[in-house]
């Protein structure tokens, strides 16, 4: 439980496609060229 | 006069300014359809997040996860859609620098034929959802000016027609950033307010586990696993063919600018498309017994824990949601048929030559027109519309989705692939759609563009291995010797 939600939900709905943001932004701030 | 008329009033105010003003930097079609490609990240960012966020992500957006659980929120297929737009498609498009789609796929197939084919899938798929969400946006203006459902339709139409046909996509995008703000502040005021009563996320979700046991979990109430599996992955091909996104990375100031954007706007849709799970489970606990359909979740919060101001405020902030996608999907129209039929397949390919001037002014005649027709069509919508704009959503998915990656990923893509695949995806798409509509069992189990799509993958791969790929200088022009690809 996080937040009183399900943890796969959590996965599913905030922090892997938060992960995803942020590796995005991440990589294109980053990248050379 | 009621706060909410007044509201409207000054809103409408605004928007014109901004077109006026917008309209006085119009010089060429580069500013018309592509604001003289002059946006920096923030802006751009924005722009993608409100042509996405449309009136009905809200209303409806909210009702579903209401009924159904906060794993109906599709930011996993937002995070995955925009993940295949930055890494396949930002960069190469905005290099290329084009007007549309049509343009990159006319050219990069070198296939007269296949521009006016996907002009007119743009232009189908466009109208529709251009017609709906119209109608959306009267709906939701009536809700706020308290004038009737044709006056409201009307005013707001006539307005969005204005200050998109005078000021193309400069007035789109400079309006999006202050609709945007309207959204900000609007569905800002109902969290504030539902935050202390519902006690937080974290106290929403506690009372949910009791109220609406498996709402806060990942299977959600009412959804089977392939329901759900499908429907995520139905919004997942979506958003990397939704064309009111791709096409905004045209107006990039550079190819890094086009990336950065799509980065940070992904940010931006989680961040704002996560507000709907907060209401929705608002909904749920606080008003869901006294609906008669989710759909009147959202109305029904604001009417019952806003005061009039600030209810009249969280309305303008869904009609702003709603007019910056309708202004996105008219240029996109307009375009097809300006840009992409009358210009680039009618009098390019025949040497009559037009001025820059002449090319405005179709343009802007064009975009009237389309308007009118928008505004007509909404005033007669049939109540099947959604699900027909579902199927639009499918139509460009299936005809696009394979053309498009491949075409900017894989050299051996050959313009006789790319087109009969992209015309068997919309066929078998369109005709899989009509035989769920008249109640086919076998086809209803199956939405509709996983057959198209499937077609079009199986196309694309077997015609491009026995076919002529496109000549050295295309491919030169598309994969510049310094990239490995």
């Amino acid at each position: 439980m996080i937040l009183n939600f399900e943890s796969d939900l959590m996965w599913f709905l905030w922090i892997g496609p938060l992960c995803i943001a942020i590796g995005q932004i991440l990589y294109v701030h980053l990248k050379r060229k | 006069m009621n706060i909410g008329l007044l509201i409207f009033c000054g809103y409408l105010l605004i928007m014109a300014s901004i077109g006026i003003f917008a309209a006085r930097l119009q010089k060429s079609t580069v500013s018309y359809w592509v604001a003289d490609r002059g946006f920096g990240v923030p802006i751009l960012a924005i722009a993608i997040l409100v042509s996405i966020m449309h009136g009905g992500s809200v209303l409806g957006g909210t009702g579903a996860i209401a009924a159904r659980g906060a794993t109906t929120l599709n930011n996993m297929s937002f995070a995955l859609g925009f993940l295949v737009v930055l890494f396949f498609m930002a960069r190469k498009l905005r290099r290329f620098g084009g007007f549309t789609l049509p343009d990159f796929l006319g050219d990069r197939y070198e296939s007269n034929k296949f521009r006016v084919f996907a002009a007119f899938v743009v232009l189908v798929s466009a109208i529709v959802s251009l017609v709906a969400q119209t109608k959306a946006m009267g709906v939701v203006v009536m809700q706020l000016s308290g004038l009737s459902l044709s006056t409201s339709l009307i005013l707001a139409t006539m307005i969005f027609v204005f200050y998109t046909s005078i000021g193309g996509m400069m007035a789109a995008v400079w309006t999006d950033i202050v609709q945007w703000l309207f959204m900000c502040v609007g569905l800002g005021a109902l969290v504030f307010v539902l935050w202390p009563v519902v006690g937080g996320l974290s106290g929403m979700a506690e009372k949910l586990n009791t109220v609406a046991p498996g709402w806060t979990s990942f299977k959600g109430t009412g959804w089977t696993t392939m329901g759900l599996f499908t429907w995520h992955l139905v919004w997942f091909i979506a958003y990397f063919t939704r064309i009111e996104f791709v096409t905004k990375v045209f107006t990039a100031r550079d190819e890094k600018t086009a990336e950065k954007a799509v980065a940070w706007g992904l940010l931006l849709v989680l961040i704002f498309f996560s507000v709907t799970v907060f209401l929705g489970g608002s909904a749920r606990l606080l008003v869901w017994t006294d609906l008669k359909s989710p759909d009147q979740a959202f109305p029904m919060l604001i009417t019952k824990y806003l005061s009039p101001f600030w209810k009249a405020m969280a309305l303008a902030g869904v009609a702003s949601a709603a007019m910056s996608t309708v202004s996105s999907l008219l240029l996109l129209s307009g375009a097809a048929i300006a840009h992409d039929f009358l210009r680039k397949s009618y009098y390019e390919p025949r040497g009559i030559e037009k001025s820059e001037a002449f090319y405005l002014r179709i343009s802007r005649i064009t975009l009237l027109g389309v308007g009118i027709i928008a505004m007509v069509g909404a005033f007669f919508t049939p109540t099947l519309i959604l699900t027909i704009v579902s199927y639009a959503v499918a139509l460009t998915g299936a005809s696009f989705a394979m053309p498009i990656l491949l075409g900017l990923s894989w050299k051996r893509v050959t313009p006789k692939a790319a087109y009969i695949s992209s015309v068997a995806g919309f066929i078998v798409t369109g005709l899989w759609s009509f035989f769920t509509e008249m109640g086919l069992a076998w086809a209803k189990n199956v939405h509709p563009i996983f057959p198209g799509l499937l077609v079009s993958i199986i196309l694309i791969l077997i015609v491009s291995l026995n076919t002529e790929p496109a000549s050295k200088e295309t491919l030169a022009k598309f994969f510049p010797t310094s990239e490995e690809n």
